[in-house]
């Protein structure tokens, strides 16, 4: 199968570019599991990733897991020829579905980290402009609230309740019925 | 553990809750604290909201519960008990937050006493004697009232039995006994970005090759009638039972005339007056069910044996061939009281299918009714001693804004309520808040 795709590919491949964690723990990455970052995908158009680019935000545990996604994703997203990764596109319905399923699995277990990790996720994940992982790791959490009351919420995500006694029985009292 | 939620930015708190895709949940995160009431009540987060279609899964809390109205005895026999005893004839109301857990065990039906249409509706009980819930879409409900002489026309009604609107709508002025009401809701949204809602009533006749269809449209206030009665593809004939409508379209099943097999999906584009067909996925046997999901896409849930197989047609129109995506597959023994799976399989019938809260309801012979939520695939007993089979089930799903606005979390742009209509919606909250404290 020599295409013009896998020639790409190949080009993109020998392109490597160093990520530096804030502790100072360097990452040998392709260019395009890099690019999956917009924010690195900028630096590599301005020609400013020689000697590595320093990322003084993300720890070497959190960019490792988030070099983990990027590498699994960027072979999907090269299927779609740089359209902007969107799974409702057509295109990407005809990739091999046994494909599909594996890059859900792999989410899945992704996703399996302490709460304290999921949130360091998304701050990388917003730092670094990755959409999908952004998506996914926000999805984690949404999900985590559903079915739960407000009590539960506060108690599983250590936030304070700052309703006065009188607002919070106004709250009860208004969205109790459909709910519970 | 420093890093707690609320030590993210406050955007990417807004993200988490937009993509939190049940109204129950959203309330319930934006009562934990005030930053989060703030967002979900911010103008701009529930403009997103009314905005976006949500694509992904269903939202089990948007079924508020189910109409219904006993159409087993005559009129007149209902007609002399009522003077009797004062039996109520108007259709009743089951919330789904009564319904009990379907446990495996033949145990007591839900106690507590049905509702009815008239809490929700005043000073309109007495009318509402013999009418039947047929449809409901986006929290309006359409009643009819059948004669039994068949010469006479219908007479139908659409309310909103959340905020007690009732609409008045003129008889028909065409000669057309539907077999089906269909409700399509339509958002419309002004220039100052303002979103107010109008429906249409469509009333339907199929007669195997041709549709013959007539709406009443509440912003013209009149009946139309479209020039044509479009007509079927050849070979194909209408399942007239099997219609279910939304986004500006109604779809029905289509048997092929030559194998009596269910091979397509026909549209009705209300607007254009046009038909557009789609194939149904080959080798799905079983009994079939079409709805819209809030997307607006088709969904096609096929109950085979005790399989149930829900798929999902892209409503994308770029490509128009064959693009139904298989879902999920659910083996209804793990989740139904059957017992004796292997020595006698008891029937099992699919009857409803609601698209946005995934809600389905089945009939298990010699068990009855059961409601299955396709969301967290709960098992609740549906009926009781004053529901059963026998009655005409119409689930009451409403949309997400309308469930919000009920709930006080937002206003709904006309800030002035009137006084009846506040009323009704305390009625709700209150009436609800009390069953709920009975059955604990």
């Amino acid at each position: 199968m020599a295409s013009a795709g896998s020639g790409d590919e190949k080009a993109a491949a020998a392109a490597m570019i160093t990520l530096i964690s804030s502790d100072n723990e360097k990452f040998e990455v392709t260019e395009a599991t890099a690019t999956l970052s917009q924010t690195i995908r900028h630096m590599i158009e301005d020609g400013c990733t020689d000697g590595g680019v320093p990322l003084p935000n993300v720890t070497s545990k959190i960019l490792a897991r988030v070099i983990e996604y990027c590498k699994k994703h960027a072979t999907a997203a090269a299927g779609e020829e740089g359209s902007s990764s969107s799974f409702s596109d057509a295109a990407f319905l005809e990739v091999d579905r046994a494909f599909l399923e594996e890059l859900e699995e792999f989410d899945d277990a992704f996703l399996e980290v302490d709460r304290a990790t999921l949130f360091d996720l998304i701050l990388a994940a917003n730092y670094l402009d990755i959409k999908g992982l952004l998506n996914l790791t926000c999805q984690k959490v949404a999900d985590s609230v559903k079915g739960k009351t407000p009590e539960q919420i506060r108690e599983m995500y250590n936030i304070v309740n700052d309703l006065t006694p009188e607002e919070e029985a106004e709250i009860r009292r208004e969205t109790q019925w459909a709910f519970e | 553990m420093e890093k707690d939620l609320l030590h993210l930015p406050t955007d990417i708190i807004y993200k988490i809750l937009t993509q939190i895709s049940d109204p129950a949940s959203l309330v319930h995160a934006a009562s934990s604290c005030k930053l989060w009431r703030n967002i979900v009540m911010s103008s701009s987060f529930l403009d997103g909201l009314k905005k976006r279609r949500l694509s992904h899964g269903f939202s089990p809390s948007l079924l508020l519960g189910f109409f219904y109205q006993d159409n087993t005895q005559s009129s007149l026999h209902l007609w002399q008990r009522y003077k009797k005893k004062g039996y109520s004839l108007e259709p009743g109301f089951m919330p789904t937050s009564i319904l009990l857990p379907a446990t495996g065990r033949k145990e007591g039906h839900n106690a507590v006493r049905p509702l009815s249409l008239g809490t929700f509706i005043e000073g309109f009980v007495a009318s509402l004697n013999f009418y039947e819930p047929i449809a409901s879409q986006n929290s309006l409900l359409v009643l009819c009232h059948r004669s039994q002489d068949a010469t006479i026309l219908d007479v139908v009604r659409v309310c909103n039995p959340l905020t007690g609107e009732v609409f008045h709508i003129p008889d028909m002025q065409y000669r057309l006994q539907p077999d089906k009401y269909a409700l399509l809701v339509t958002d419309d949204v002004s220039l100052d970005g303002h979103v107010s809602q109008s429906f249409r009533l469509v009333a339907v006749l199929t007669t195997g090759n041709r549709i013959f269809y007539s709406y009443y449209c509440s912003k013209s206030r009149s009946w139309w009638k479209p020039s044509t009665s479009p007509e079927i593809m050849p070979g194909l004939s209408v399942v007239s039972s099997s219609a279910s409508s939304g986004h500006g379209c109604i779809h029905w099943l289509c048997k092929n005339l030559k194998s009596l097999m269910v091979t397509h999906v026909v549209t009705l584009h209300v607007d254009s007056e046009e038909l557009s067909y789609l194939e149904l996925p080959s080798e799905t046997k079983g009994k079939k069910l079409l709805e819209n999901s809030a997307d607006g896409g088709v969904l096609l849930l096929i109950l085979n044996d005790l399989q149930m197989s829900l798929w999902k047609h892209k409503s994308e129109s770029d490509s128009d061939t064959s693009d139904w995506v298989f879902s999920q597959m659910i083996n209804m023994a793990d989740y139904l009281p059957i017992n004796d799976v292997l020595l006698s399989r008891p029937k099992v019938t699919l009857e409803i299918f609601q698209g946005k809260s995934g809600a389905v309801v089945l009939w298990v012979e010699k068990e009855g009714l059961f409601l299955f939520s396709l969301s967290d695939r709960s098992v609740r007993k549906l009926d009781n001693d004053r529901v059963t089979t026998k009655y005409h089930l119409c689930p009451y799903e409403i949309d997400w804004v309308s469930c919000l606005v009920v709930t006080n979390l937002i206003a709904d742009g006309s800030s002035s309520l009137d006084v009846g209509r506040k009323k009704v919606q305390r009625r709700w909250r209150t009436l609800m808040t009390k069953v709920l404290q009975k059955t604990h």
